[in-house]
């Protein structure tokens, strides 16, 4: 299990926008991400996390997760974009004090583009869930990209 | 909440059944020393922020993200290269909704730079808690 500063190995992202604190062992095609939401965190609003802020911390996973890969084949860890989010719903908004998991897992892998399904609980509560299109070079075949 | 001063909305107009709000993003917003250190790039999620602000200004209720059913971002936007935007929401009349205690609303939305499509949504905002 990676934590916060371990994690800064894994994504390209910095304070204050990092949104995961955890990055349990994998059990390969799923990935396992975790954040507590403190008060403060800023896509909070008063005590509710946002679902900017889940899509995010979804985002985030997925970035994690290519970054861990990367690590494993001795590779420098690459900033990925999100290209396409399809099926998003939230069903219920985290709060301030809440520990928040998401599972990603690989649906498909071609090239430079990743399709991923995330699923974010907390306990045994579903909060949301979604399927996310990332590219690892921004300047990824557009036509390949939405086809 | 971080989008407080993440842009400005500097103009509202009223196309067709469409709202287009002009605005402009404030390259000072702490977003970027984050995303990235020393390469400043709006996350994606802050797009869908605006539209999501701008929205809430046109039902004149806040509103928060319900579904998205397809989000496409085709260009990438940041302070330096895109200040600029023109936003346009198109919103359905409200529904009442399984599991949600306000109403819902269908949006479809782009986010264009100049003539460049940099972001297209389709989705359902529900009311939230809370002051536009």
């Amino acid at each position: 299990m990676l934590r916060e500063e371990q994690i800064k190995s894994l994504i390209r992202q910095r304070e204050p926008v990092i949104l995961i604190d955890t990055f349990f062992k994998p059990a390969d095609p799923e990935y396992y991400t975790g954040l507590k939401i403190l008060p403060g965190n800023i896509f909070c609003r008063e005590d509710i996390f946002s679902a900017e802020g889940v899509i995010e911390h979804m985002a985030q996973s997925s970035a994690a997760m290519l970054g861990y890969l990367a690590a494993g084949r001795n590779e420098q860890v690459k900033t990925s974009y999100i290209g396409e989010i399809r099926d998003f719903e939230l069903a219920d908004n985290p709060r301030t004090g809440d520990f928040l998991e998401t599972i990603i897992e690989i649906l498909s892998e071609v090239m430079d583009i990743i399709l991923v399904k995330a699923r974010s609980h907390i306990a045994s509560r579903p909060v949301a869930s979604c399927k996310m299109k990332l590219a690892i070079n921004r300047n990824v075949d557009r036509q390949l990209f939405y086809n | 909440m971080w989008i407080d001063n993440y842009f400005t909305i500097n103009r509202k107009s009223r196309i067709e059944n469409a709202d287009i709000y002009d605005v402009e993003l404030n390259p000072d917003s702490e977003i970027y020393k984050g995303h990235f250190p020393g390469e400043p790039v709006s996350p994606g999620v802050c797009s869908i922020g605006m539209i999501v602000a701008c929205a809430s200004r046109s039902i004149g209720s806040p509103l928060e993200i319900h579904k998205i059913s397809r989000c496409r971002f085709l260009s990438a936007i940041s302070p330096q290269n895109k200040p600029d935007l023109q936003i346009r929401i198109e919103l359905t009349d409200a529904v009442l909704a399984d599991k949600k205690p306000g109403k819902v609303y269908q949006i479809e939305a782009s986010i264009k730079h100049k003539e460049l499509v940099c972001l297209s949504l389709k989705g359902e905002l529900a009311e939230r808690p809370g002051e536009v």
